[in-house]
């Protein structure tokens, strides 16, 4: 028995030590990144572009507009595919944080916009509802912001600057209205990009090295890519996601 | 100084004396004829005692007779002239007024086994049975104790994963017969940690008890034959061995056993698990105590959680229902404390006050704040290296909220507070709670946890259901009345204000700055107010075991909304699912049901409401978007079952086995089914003879005298079904009940006291066929014939004669003192 605890212990132990080697924090460099690569691509859809799904509004049909195609997979004529989220998750430095200081979320016609909204930590922002009916704005989020709050027409919610501390995925959902879906994407690095309505993306100013790409779309799920970026050059990184 | 009390004043202490004792020594109370029966015995015993000696009992007559004699006590005299016949009246007509008190059941405490149990294709001979895992654990003890004790360890953990998955329902989290179900049952289930229960029987008895559970019974144990299930149709026997095994170690009891060395091993191997236990840590207590519900590692997904609704917390993420802290802040130690300390209401959380100390519980806070994988508890400054892998932060130096919700600006409970509270609830809250506040969803939307578990808004009309928020619940230290209100009203406004974390409930106060209250302080105490007023839409259930037939002059009504229906008292039942027969159910949403009844000279008919939140009809409008992903939609269907005629008696009480009666005593079964919009079927009443557990039940479609009328509004069935009492209108004489069906199924005589049971089907909550809620048995009532000559008239003819007699006798022995009083002058 004994020498199972000292087992458990020790591999604890070794555990603590990984996570916190690779927890470690991102740090920007100061006078930006030399020798910087860049990696670019298009995400597509596998098979035949096919019709989005209808949404059916059956309550505030008045202020909410009627059935609605969802935005939750839209993909364009020759299969790219929008709001796939591309990062860099194992850069330990680079360049500085490029992303927006504030963010604003809306609600309008009982739709968020954006459908993903892209911020670093510490970022400040508002909800606002932009419509003739209140929404109750429900998050699921592992913890990085829990909230469900009521937000009336015209009135906003507020996401002070140090609410959310920590990087990943908060889900923002509306009980009343059970279509409306929506994800805020917390990133680990500023090398973390949405593709745009045609599929494109590009990440830019990478150190030179080799890194794992992580994407990931709502719908999708998750998968992961090995780049090797070089200095001066692009390099080409397509993915096909399938349904 | 020599003080004595005199004879006649020893006697009358010595009765006072034996009647406090007989009335207050003997919990919970004796029943009146045994009072009576030891009361005449005491008077007796008295009357000897002071008449056995001459002088003795002069003294004893002497106050009696100065009182009747004296010229001086001539007020006393007239006091006790007319005391003594009106309290002798008033006992007349308390005997003879009409009683709605119930047939009384007595009940063997521990009915006798048979001597021999057919069970599992075998034969056990009860006398000498033993439990073969105990009998296996002493052998092993004898040469090998570690072996002994792992083979126990394992056969009380396979028993605990047995208990937590078919027992503790009833039995409860604390063995203590509380569990969540158990208020809808009657008899109540037992009580293992009651001394009295399992520590006083051997363990074949328990074998026996479990094995053919509550059809088992003999004659003798009726009052007994209770809804536990038959086990050996569900259990192996090893599994019951084991559970029989983990009741003892969970209850530190040792079974009863006739070798006195095997019961000092076994007393010796309990001795042993109490010292340790007593020593457990709260990591220990949480995987002894917590576990079975809330998973090892505090995800709520113990062995017990997939039979649970509302499911056991997940404590990985932070997100924990009650609280007094603020929206945006994790609950505080005292909401966590007292939810541990006091329960949920109507969950399977119980209180633990019964087992765990204070400190024990603060222990539990720390341990589940250690199971928490998502930075709630970690403080601000704390450092990834201060986390695992799997999120969990490793120091101990837990926040600990402090700040509280303020609940300032209280507006009292009136009538405007109320009438501006509904106008801001259809605004805010109708869409989840429904119109009329039953938790009926009007917007059709499916609503789930953070989990991704269905759930459904609370029905606001019931605050027994209310967890926390009641004040009436054991957690309320304040007094009755309008106190315990106005708590209650305050614990709605912060549930409003702050929301219930994890499920679609939002908060309505603004936190931060820049942001403005979704409902503003008055609204939200009006809103309270609203909220609170909605309990009076039915009584709860528990207040009444009887349904109090009324009796109209004329037509009964054909309407469920007939005015009518309001001179019926309203009496309601717990609805639990049925758990003792496959295929069962276990996470029931319908929970009560409330009746009334009203007869003429030809027939009875009653009115039954459920408040349920969807109108399950397949392809109806709203309901289709509602029911789970993954269960089919069905109707929902409503019934009342009565024994047949012959099949009952109340002296002594002879009922029915629990949900479909038994070969002796066959039953018969209204049932009213809400039918389907698409394709389109019109709602079904059949009548189904029901003769016992395992019994088909038989249908009669058509051709019988039932009639029904169904109607659903705002969160609530209303069924009205209606039936010849099986009497015929011109003479009193018992006839056909209808010329369809024969003989009368039952006849509803006036004064009779008959059992009456009560099922219902949640169509969207994949309820069909034996998968139902249901009730154990109650009474109904047609209330006797009031005799008004006798009810009043032989009080008053009591009173007078006594009055006369007393007079007579006052003037004898007046007559005999002056007379004494003349001879000796």
């Amino acid at each position: 028995m004994k020498e199972v605890r000292w087992i458990i212990l020790a591999l604890s132990c070794l555990f603590v030590f990984g996570a916190n080697l690779a927890a470690a924090q991102y740090k920007a460099l100061e006078g930006g990144v030399k020798n910087a690569g860049m990696v670019s691509g298009r995400i597509t859809l596998d098979g035949p572009a096919r019709p989005p799904e209808i949404l059916k509004v059956d309550e505030d049909v008045e202020a909410c507009g009627g059935d609605r195609p969802s935005n939750q997979l839209v993909v364009n004529g020759s299969g790219g595919i929008k709001n796939v989220v591309l990062s860099i998750e194992n850069v330990k430095s680079g360049k500085d944080w490029d992303f927006a200081e504030e963010f604003t979320f809306d609600q309008k016609k009982c739709t968020f916009v954006p459908r993903i909204l892209l911020i670093r930590p510490k970022t400040a922002g508002v909800v606002v509802n932009s419509d003739s009916v209140g929404h109750n704005f429900h998050t699921i989020s592992k913890g990085i912001y829990n909230i469900n709050k009521k937000i009336q027409p015209g009135s906003k919610l507020v996401v002070a600057k140090n609410k959310i501390r920590r990087s990943g995925k908060i889900r923002a959902k509306c009980d009343i209205h059970s279509w409306m879906g929506g994800y805020w994407i917390v990133a680990k690095t500023p090398y973390t990009v949405l593709s745009d309505k045609d599929g494109n993306f590009s990440i830019s100013d990478v150190p030179p090295g080799t890194y794992t790409v992580k994407i990931w779309h709502e719908k999708l799920g998750e998968s992961e890519q090995q780049v090797v970026i070089k200095a001066g050059e692009t390099t080409k990184m397509d993915a096909v996601l399938k349904l | 100084m020599n003080f004595r009390v005199s004879a006649f004043w020893q006697a009358a202490i010595a009765l006072a004396g034996a009647w406090l004792i007989f009335n207050w020594a003997f919990p919970p109370f004796m029943p009146r004829s045994v009072m009576i029966t030891y009361m005449i015995i005491t008077v007796i015993g008295v009357m000897l005692y002071f008449s056995g000696d001459e002088q003795r009992w002069t003294e004893f007559k002497a106050p009696i007779i100065a009182t009747l004699q004296d010229e001086n006590k001539w007020a006393l005299r007239w006091v006790l002239l007319i005391f003594i016949p009106l309290l002798l009246g008033y006992t007349v007509y308390d005997a003879i007024k009409p009683s709605l008190e119930t047939p009384s059941e007595l009940r063997q405490v521990h009915p006798a086994p048979p001597a021999v149990l057919k069970a599992y294709d075998k034969t056990y001979d009860l006398a000498t049975l033993e439990n073969p895992v105990r009998a296996e654990v002493l052998e092993q003890l004898k040469s090998d104790p570690d072996t002994a004790w792992q083979t126990y360890r394992e056969a009380v953990r396979a028993g605990s994963l047995v208990y937590f998955r078919n027992c503790f329902y009833c039995h409860g989290d604390l063995v203590g017969g509380k569990g969540h179900f158990a208020k809808g049952l009657d008899p109540l289930p037992t009580n293992f940690r009651d001394v009295g229960t399992i520590a006083q029987l051997q363990e074949s008895f328990l074998f026996w008890r479990i094995v053919t559970g509550g059809p088992g019974l003999p004659r003798s144990g009726m009052p007994w034959k209770s809804a536990m299930p038959v086990w050996h149709e569900m259990l192996s026997e090893e599994e019951v061995w084991n559970v029989i095994t983990f009741l003892y170690d969970i209850v530190e009891q040792v079974p009863r056993m006739w070798d006195q060395d095997i019961s000092k091993a076994v007393t010796g191997m309990k001795d042993k698990i109490v010292s340790q236990r007593t020593k457990m840590s709260g990591e220990d207590i949480y995987q002894f105590r917590c576990a079975p519900c809330h998973g090892e590692n505090g995800a709520g997904d113990g062995p017990a959680a997939e039979f649970l609704y509302p499911r056991p917390r997940d404590f990985t993420q932070g997100l924990l229902k009650f609280k007094s802290s603020n929206a945006d802040l994790p609950p505080r130690d005292e909401d966590l404390f007292e939810v541990i300390k006091y329960g949920l209401t109507d969950t399977s959380m119980p209180g633990w006050s019964a087992l765990l100390t204070d400190k024990q519980i603060n222990d539990l806070i720390t341990v589940i704040k250690q199971f928490d994988t998502s930075a709630t508890w970690a403080p601000e400054d704390a450092e990834d290296k201060d986390f695992d892998d799997g999120g969990r932060y490793l120091k101990t130096d837990f926040r600990v909220i402090t700040e509280q919700e303020p609940a300032d600006g209280q507006i009292p409970y009136s009538a405007e507070s109320i009438a501006r509270g509904r106008e801001v609830f259809l605004e805010e809250c109708k869409k989840c709670h429904g119109e009329e506040g039953r938790g009926n969803i009007t917007s059709g939307e499916f609503m789930e946890d953070d989990w991704g578990y269905r759930i459904w808004a609370r029905d606001l009309t019931k605050p027994w259901t209310w967890r926390v928020t009641e004040a009436s619940t054991e957690s309320s230290k304040t007094a009755n009345g309008e106190t315990s209100r106005d708590e209650t009203i305050r614990n709605i406004y912060t549930r409003l204000s702050v929301g219930i974390p994890g499920t679609p409930m939002p908060a309505h106060r603004a936190v931060e700055v820049g942001e403005e209250d979704a409902i503003k302080l008055e609204d939200r105490w009006h809103v309270a107010n609203y909220a609170y007023s909605l309990r009076t839409d039915t009584p709860p259930p528990g207040r009444r075991t009887v349904i109090e037939a009324v009796e109209v002059a004329n037509e009964l009504p054909s309407r469920v909304d007939d005015e009518a229906w309001e001179k019926a008292p309203a009496s309601t039942f717990r609805l639990v699912p049925n758990v003792v027969k496959e295929k069962r159910l276990f996470t029931p949403l319908n929970n009560a049901i409330t009746v009334r009844a009203l007869y003429n000279d030809r027939e009875i008919a009653f009115l039954l409401e459920v408040n349920d939140r969807t109108d399950s009809r397949p392809g109806g409008p709203v309901a289709s978007q509602l029911p789970d992903k993954d269960e089919t939609m069905y109707s929902d269907a409503i019934a009342i079952q009565f024994p047949k005629e012959g099949a009952y008696s109340t002296a002594p009480v002879e009922k029915p086995l629990y949900r479909h009666g038994d070969a002796a005593h066959p039953t018969i079964i209204w049932y009213w089914n809400a039918g389907s919009v698409e394709p389109p079927v019109e709602p079904r009443l059949t009548l189904l003879d029901a003769s016992g557990p395992d019994a088909e039940l038989i249908k009669r479609v058509s051709g019988h005298d039932l009639v029904a009328h169904g109607e659903w509004q705002h969160g609530r069935w209303r069924v009205l079904m209606k039936r010849p009492r099986g009497i015929r209108a011109d003479t009193t004489e018992e006839s056909l009940a209808g010329e369809a069906t024969g003989a009368p199924d039952l006849i509803f005589r006036k004064g009779q006291f008959i059992p009456v049971s009560f099922a219902n089907w949640d169509g969207n909550n994949g309820e069909v066929g034996s998968k139902h809620t249901l009730t154990p048995w109650f009474w109904l009532l047609l209330p006797p014939d009031t005799d008004y000559t006798l009810v009043y008239g032989a009080p008053v003819g009591t009173t007078v004669v006594a009055f006369l007699a007393g007079l007579m006798l006052v003037r004898g022995q007046r007559r005999k003192s002056l007379a004494g009083r003349r001879t000796q002058d």
